[in-house]
């Protein structure tokens, strides 16, 4: 007998799971669905867009539509249908399995990293900045706007395109990628360095045209960040790194893969393949949202806060086809954003690496501005992706400026080393592997088929590392992270092992193999097997690498991932759109890592423009998440800013971030703030939990705190005191409404505004602080939407 | 403090209600404040039923302070001591033995999930972790079913000291925990403007706010409407002195720990958890359905032992002060009492004298609200590594309490799609806390 | 619910490519049992006229929840997901035109359903060789009888096991009235103080044995004993 079919029998003869008794559910839920459909059916008029014409390899059953009728003579018994279905069935069984059978790899396929491969790789580099040809061809397309998926939407202003304007190409220059290949790997340091600032750049000068054509107002529109960038710390690259760079550089060749999509081509792909799955699932898309509303969700999700009002009116008028490409190569490359853009997926990733918490409190091993600037550094000269993992795990210095070695790569294993470094190697196969392996520390995983000896395996990569601490008095001064020689839980220095525990004692040992099977030395001399390096060069070979990242990054702009939860990937959790991970996961690669790309595509696709209005009226109120259902992306999934979000927009709301010079002090400012809503959970593997969650303790925050005090002060020189100077108070009304909201005031809303007025006997500036304050504090401001 | 801050000399809280909702002539409807009466105070503070849980964050080793087995490889180096109920404890648990005639250790526990988060979830929950419905948590059910019994409350339902409770999962955001740090330092409370302004900028959020709500754009938007109404109300309460636990006498202060040395080994300790435990009482006092407190750092997998020796006193002390205290009061009889982690320890010492995560055989504590006490309830083996008698789980334990609260077991929610849900996950009552 | 075309906007009436007549799809829903050609406007009210020959819901569904549920089961659903899926599948049958002839054919027709939304559920993540073999099995061993008969063999067959063999598949089922999920080996193996590879003998030989006393005890029934 079938072993599964044995296994469910005797749990339930033991007492477990037992069928349920869905007879009064079914009633209930039948009698409802009725409801639903006679009000669906007397709201919609529209024909079923949405029913499956072809897909003749859908393994889904997508059934016709059917209004419900009574059971009659007419209707075919189900047992002749069931009969005569049969070949039907045999058919789409065969598709599906056919489907299984091509994708059924998918997670676990893995790139080929033979020598020859490698070899033939790295004597024929081609990167994208050597096609010019497909450039120029790329551009022409663009200016004939033969292809142009994005702009349909465009409600407000979708004026005439100017055939006649310069359209720039979507392919940013130069990618940031070259720089890896033509630095000689002894001279690597400053080759990196000098080459790093020379392509940021290039990225600079051939963003120039594009967004001094923007808008008129781009001269007036403030300068997002106070501070400016310090030259001197782009200068102060690694030198722990310098061997392991040519390590990287001489293992990971920098090849952009030849058969590469455009931007076009891979925005287009999503678009299909979202569309495809609507029309499967009988879903409709909602409408597009308005232009100010995607104007203001890809100025939260890619620098972190609402645009200004000159941002906005800036983008508003822009009346050329390609406006939100432009937007998006503005935000990302233009000088003037570029620095928002790294300080806030550095907030991002920091506290994706180390919490919240991590090194916020006294004598902490973590030097948290450290790794910040680190960050900050890879993100303003857009490092690729693998790189910077490849920086992350092998990183060995001093974690704080001022140190000769000094490194803040380090600071993300410093805060993981403890507890024989099982938390690095948890964090690692999480963060960057999309794999939840904790728990596998002490027995097998539950769902998949990780075992426990693959988490021991993982961990021996980090038994060489150390953090030795400096200390002046009782005060620690410094850390750093450096490899030593690892002689073993047994001893033996030639076969440097790590023992573990299974459930019933016995020990178990363990040697550093990475989670595909592959093996390394077991010698534990760094001088024979560095192994951080070794596993660096691993995660950012792996298939995964790219899963993973694709997977955070759309869930970034989505809400929702394609699995749940995102860093929780593999066979026992498939992902909702398989096809779109994998192939959005090759592209990324094919395109050397580039994240900015990956936003761009992510952002420009038609999903990401969608409203966030949803329901049975527009045919979509099956696709909420919130319901256990699978995110079919089908409208925008409204969700609550972020802590980080909340405050850098409302130090635009303020104009403070124009007084703050230093960054370091301004970064520090926003961390202590952001401390308050962070919870730890008081275990060894750092979890923690944020308050800001739409409770109370937010909403106090929002109503009564300092920001919000300083924000609504019309004396204080800020935005509110210079748009109380406006002789003109609609204005001025419109003007606070389009900052916080992105839109104009509703005839009902300007009504409150003037009763508002009277009642503070024509003192505009009172008004304008109550207005502006409970702006900032309505569902429509806190709400990406 | 609200009168200090806001409202006008003369003025009551209530007079200044009536204010706010009277402008709602204005020109859009108002936000419709509670209807708040003011607190009819010690009268229906008494009777009203609560719970106390005591959150041991990280997994504590029971067979180390509950369920010892001196002698035995696994037993550990500490000695149990007699009680005043029908069982031993751990030697460094003197203050709680004396207490122990109030509470009852089961001994049986047995669970499956033995990772932080998911045994953080399923404890507080009474299911595992599910990728289609979020589930409420005991706080958030609790909150639910005896909210109604203190209608004047403007303080949250469900308040948690010190975080790391879980969410309300598909009863709302309205159950949410309400966490503040173990100080009582509700940030932000006060506002600094004047009450008849407050009530304009109100009446202004409420168009935009009602505006936007009604876009059909989920629950997202509505839920953040109810919010804004209980902030407010929570703003201009009196109750909120209830967090405030340094008006407390010396005595008492001294008793739970939160000051001096009364104990032992409370001098170094940190007061958090011994604040928390008075200000769970306070709360009760007040009418809070539901108080967790939390007091993490139990995740021993090393050095256990001599951690334990500073530890357990500082367990001991405010835990056994909040049980006497609401005995003493009168309360207990009408409050129960949940000590839990999200696991144990393996009954194996590993090779750094720790334990590792274990949840086939250990135990939790409960008592008061009607709960019989001064017992062990099941056992372990010889050697703590099984449950010998019927095993229970977080689902019996919930459903225990809330039967003692006298909360309808028949009850059932229904989630977001629909699905039916028993109260408590259809847990059995643990018939010998009865 | 996300994939169910009956609680979505697809719900509405056929469009004007159905009313034209035209065939409908070359889909599984082409081979559905016919649908009445009725106006949308004419179904207002179905269940007021039609009461006297209305299904009877609720007896459907309590003769067929339990075998629909198990299947879902073999198939890999843990048993929230069988519970919500054998729920759908119920709605998904009953809100389209269905007569239900007779037993063993309601059941096919309801497990084939299922199957689909199961698999369209899971996408490419089920091993098609598996499915087939659960599903084989299956129809071998429990479908003429919802699996009633194997469930009651199964319950006589643990009685021969040892205590300790009996132990083992307790803690690995059933012992957490079925919302969590079953214990590791490696737990078991914690729990009886075994090797890991200890108590995957001892379970597999258990799980042997009771293969074998099934085997016996349906085969002689069947022969009539």
């Amino acid at each position: 007998m079938n072993d599964r079919v044995l296994d469910v029998f005797i749990d339930e003869a033991l007492g477990g799971a037992q069928p349920p008794d869905l007879a009064e559910r079914v009633t209930a839920a039948l009698a409802k669905r009725r409801l639903d459909m006679e009000s669906e059916r007397t709201a919609s008029s529209m024909p079923i867009s949405s029913m499956p014409t072809s897909s003749g390899l859908s393994p889904r059953p997508v059934p016709m539509p059917v209004p419900i009728v009574p059971t009659s003579r007419q209707t075919a018994p189900a047992a002749h249908s069931a009969f005569s279905r049969r070949v039907g069935l045999a058919a789409l069984a065969l598709a599906a399995a056919l489907l299984l059978m091509i994708g059924g790899n998918w997670f676990w396929n893995r790139e080929a990293t033979n020598p020859s491969v490698v070899a033939e790789r790295t004597a024929r580099p081609k990167t994208i900045a050597q096609k010019p040809g497909g450039e120029n061809a790329l551009a022409k397309q663009a200016a004939r706007g033969s292809i142009e998926p994005i702009e349909q939407h465009s409600q407000e202003l979708s004026g005439s395109s100017q055939p006649g304007n310069p359209v720039m190409p979507i392919e940013p220059a130069a990618a940031g990628a070259p720089w890896i290949a033509k630095s000689p790997p002894g001279n690597q340091r400053v080759g990196a360095g000098a080459a790093a600032a020379g392509s940021m750049g290039a990225a600079m000068n051939n963003t120039k045209p594009a967004a001094a054509a923007v808008a008129g107002s781009a001269e007036s529109a403030q300068p997002p960040s106070g501070a400016r960038l310090d030259s001197s710390e782009l200068d102060a690259t690694s030198a722990g790194n310098s061997v392991a760079d040519a390590a990287f550089d001489g293992a990971i060749p920098s090849v952009l893969s030849s058969s590469a999509s455009t931007d076009r081509q891979v925005v287009a792909s999503i678009n299909a393949d979202l569309k495809n799955r609507w029309q499967e699932s009988g879903v409709r898309s909602s409408p597009a949202a308005t232009e100010s509303e995607w104007c203001r969700r890809i100025y939260l999700d890619c620098i972190g806060r609402i645009p200004t009002v000159e941002e906005l009116e800036a983008f508003l008028i822009d009346n050329r086809r390609d406006k939100r490409a432009r937007l998006l190569d503005l935000l990302l490359d233009d000088d003037r954003f570029v620095e928002s853009y790294a300080r806030f997926w550095t907030t991002l990733w920091t506290n994706r690496l180390i919490g919240r918490k991590g090194g916020m409190e006294a004598n902490s091993p973590i030097h948290r501005e450290g790794l910040q600037q680190y960050l900050r550094r890879s993100f303003l000269t857009n490092k690729p992706y693998q790189r910077m993992v490849y920086e992350l795990l092998s990183a060995q210095g001093g974690n704080r400026p001022g140190e000769s070695d000094y490194n803040g790569a380090v600071n993300f294993l410093l805060a993981h080393l403890q507890e024989k470094a099982t938390p690095a190697t948890a964090k690692t196969a999480q963060i960057f592997l999309g794999l939840q392996v904790q728990c596998t520390q002490c027995h097998n995983h539950p769902f998949n088929d990780w075992k426990q000896n693959r988490f021991w395996e993982l961990n021996a990569f980090f038994r060489q590392a150390r953090d030795e601490r400096t200390m002046s008095g009782n005060q620690l001064r410094s850390v750093r992270l450096v490899d030593r020689d690892f002689a073993g839980e047994g001893g033996d220095t030639d076969e440097a092992e790590v023992y573990f525990e299974l459930r019933n004692g016995v020990l178990q040992v363990a040697y550093p193999t990475f989670i595909d099977g592959a093996q390394i030395d077991r010698d534990g001399r760094v001088s024979a097997v560095n192994r951080r390096r070794e596993l660096a060069l691993a995660v950012v070979r792996s298939e995964e690498l790219k899963l993973a990242i694709v997977n955070w990054m759309w869930s970034h702009f989505f809400g929702y991932g394609f699995t749940r939860p995102v860093d929780d990937m593999g066979p026992h959790n498939p992902p909702s759109h398989p096809e779109l991970l994998s192939h959005l996961a090759a592209e990324f690669a094919g395109h050397g890592y580039d994240l900015k790309r990956l936003i761009r595509w992510i952002a420009l696709s038609d999903a990401y423009a969608l409203s966030s209005k949803y329901g049975a009226k527009l045919g979509n109120a099956a696709d909420d998440p919130t319901l256990g259902n699978v995110p079919l992306f089908s409208h925008f999934y409204l969700r609550q800013m972020s802590a980080e979000q909340l405050y850098d927009s409302l130090l635009v709301a303020t104009g403070a971030h124009l007084s703050q010079v230093n960054y370091a002090q301004q970064q520090l400012t926003k961390d202590r703030w952001l401390e308050q809503f962070a919870i730890a959970f008081g275990t060894d593997e750092n979890d923690e939990a944020t308050t800001f969650d739409g409770t109370i303790t937010q909403t106090l925050v929002m109503m009564n705190g300092e920001l919000t005090r300083q924000a609504t002060n019309g004396d204080s020189g800020g935005f509110l005191s210079q748009v109380s100077r406006r002789a003109e108070r609609a204005a001025a009304l419109n003007e606070l409404y389009l900052a916080a909201l992105a839109r104009r005031p509703s005839r009902q809303e300007v009504q409150v505004a003037n009763s508002l007025l009277t009642s503070h006997a024509g003192d505009a500036t009172t008004a304008l602080e109550d207005i502006w304050w409970a702006l900032l504090n309505s569902n429509e401001f806190i709400l990406n939407h | 403090m609200f009168r200090n801050s806001t409202v006008p000399a003369g003025m009551s809280r209530r007079h200044f209600m009536q204010h706010m909702a009277g402008a709602s002539a204005l020109a859009v409807p108002a936000i419709n404040f509670t209807n708040s009466l003011l607190a009819a105070s010690t009268e229906m503070k008494k009777k009203h039923k609560a719970c106390i849980m005591l959150w041991m964050g990280g997994g504590p080793s029971t067979m180390d302070i509950w369920d010892l087995k001196p002698g035995t490889n696994t037993g550990g180096k500490f000695t149990p001591i007699d009680t005043t109920g029908d069982l031993q404890i751990c030697e460094h648990m003197p203050m709680m033995a004396k207490q122990m005639k109030h509470m009852a250790v089961i001994r049986s526990m047995s669970t499956r999930e033995a990772d932080h988060n998911r045994g953080r979830y399923y404890m507080h929950t009474g299911y595992v972790p599910s990728t289609t419905v979020e589930h409420p948590s005991y706080g958030a059910v609790i909150a639910h079913e005896l909210s109604s019994q203190v209608p004047d409350l403007e303080i949250p339902p469900f308040v948690s000291v010190g975080g790391g409770s879980v969410g309300p999962g598909f009863l709302g955001m309205t159950y949410a925990p309400f966490v503040v740090d173990s100080n009582g330092d509700v940030r932000n409370l006060k506002f600094d403007i004047e009450q008849a302004r407050l009530q304009q900028r109100l009446l202004t959020l409420n168009a935009i706010e009602s505006n936007f709500a009604g876009q059909g754009r989920g629950d997202e938007p509505k839920d953040h409407e109810k919010i804004l109404k209980k902030t407010v109300s929570l703003m201009t309460s009196q109750q909120m002195a209830a967090f405030k636990t340094d008006k407390e006498p010396k005595e008492v202060l001294e008793r739970y720990g939160v000051i001096g040395n009364a104990g032992r080994g409370m001098g170094m300790g940190n007061p958090g958890f011994a604040r928390g435990c008075l200000m769970a009482r306070r709360l009760v006092e007040q009418g809070v359905s539901f108080v967790e407190v939390d007091f993490g750092g139990w995740d021993n997998h090393a050095n256990l032992f001599t951690t334990f020796e500073n530890k357990l006193p500082q367990l001991d002390q405010p835990m056994s002060a909040l049980i006497e205290d609401l005995d003493q009061r009168g309360m207990l009889q009408d409050t129960a009492i949940v000590w839990m982690g999200e696991f144990s320890r393996t009954p194996r010492i590993n090779g750094t004298a720790g334990r590792d995560h274990w949840a086939r055989a250990w135990s939790v504590v409960v008592g008061g609200g009607g709960l019989k006490g001064g017992q062990a309830v099941g056992a372990t083996n010889e050697d703590g590594t099984e449950v010998k008698t019927e095993p229970y789980t977080s689902e019996d334990v919930m459903a225990s309490v809330l039967k003692g609260l006298g909360v309808s077991l028949e009850k059932t929610f229904t989630s977001k799609n629909n699905r039916p849900m028993k109260i408590a996950n259809s847990g059995r009552v643990i018939k010998e806390l009865f | 619910m996300a994939n169910d075309p009956a609680s979505t906007g697809a719900a509405a009436p056929p469009g004007p490519e159905a009313t034209k007549g035209e065939p409908p799809q070359v889909h599984l829903a082409g081979k559905l049992p016919p649908v009445a050609n009725v106006r949308p406007d004419s179904n207002v009210n179905v269940d007021a006229e039609n009461q006297g020959e209305a299904l009877d819901v609720g007896r459907l569904v309590r003769e067929h929840q339990a075998g629909l549920w198990r299947y879902l089961r073999v198939l890999g659903c843990p048993a929230d997901e069988a519970e919500d899926l054998t729920q759908e599948t119920f709605l998904a049958v009953l809100t389209r035109p269905f007569q239900d002839y007779n037993r063993q054919a309601t059941a096919a027709y309801l497990r084939q359903v299922a199957r689909h939304r199961f698999l369209s559920g899971r996408r490419r993540a089920v091993s098609f060789a598996e499915l087939d073999e659960a599903e084989a099995a299956w129809l071998k061993w429990a479908a003429p009888d919802d699996g009633e008969e194997l469930l009651a063999a199964l319950r006589e067959c643990l009685q021969t096991l040892t205590e300790r063999a009996r132990h083992a598949l307790n803690l690995r089922f059933g012992l957490c009235q079925g919302n969590a999920q079953e214990a590791s080996r490696a737990q078991v193996a914690g729990a009886l103080g075994l090797s890991e590879d200890g108590a995957k003998n001892l379970l597999q030989r258990a799980k042997q044995q009771l293969r074998e006393c099934i085997d016996r005890k349906l085969a002689s029934e069947r022969r009539g004993e």
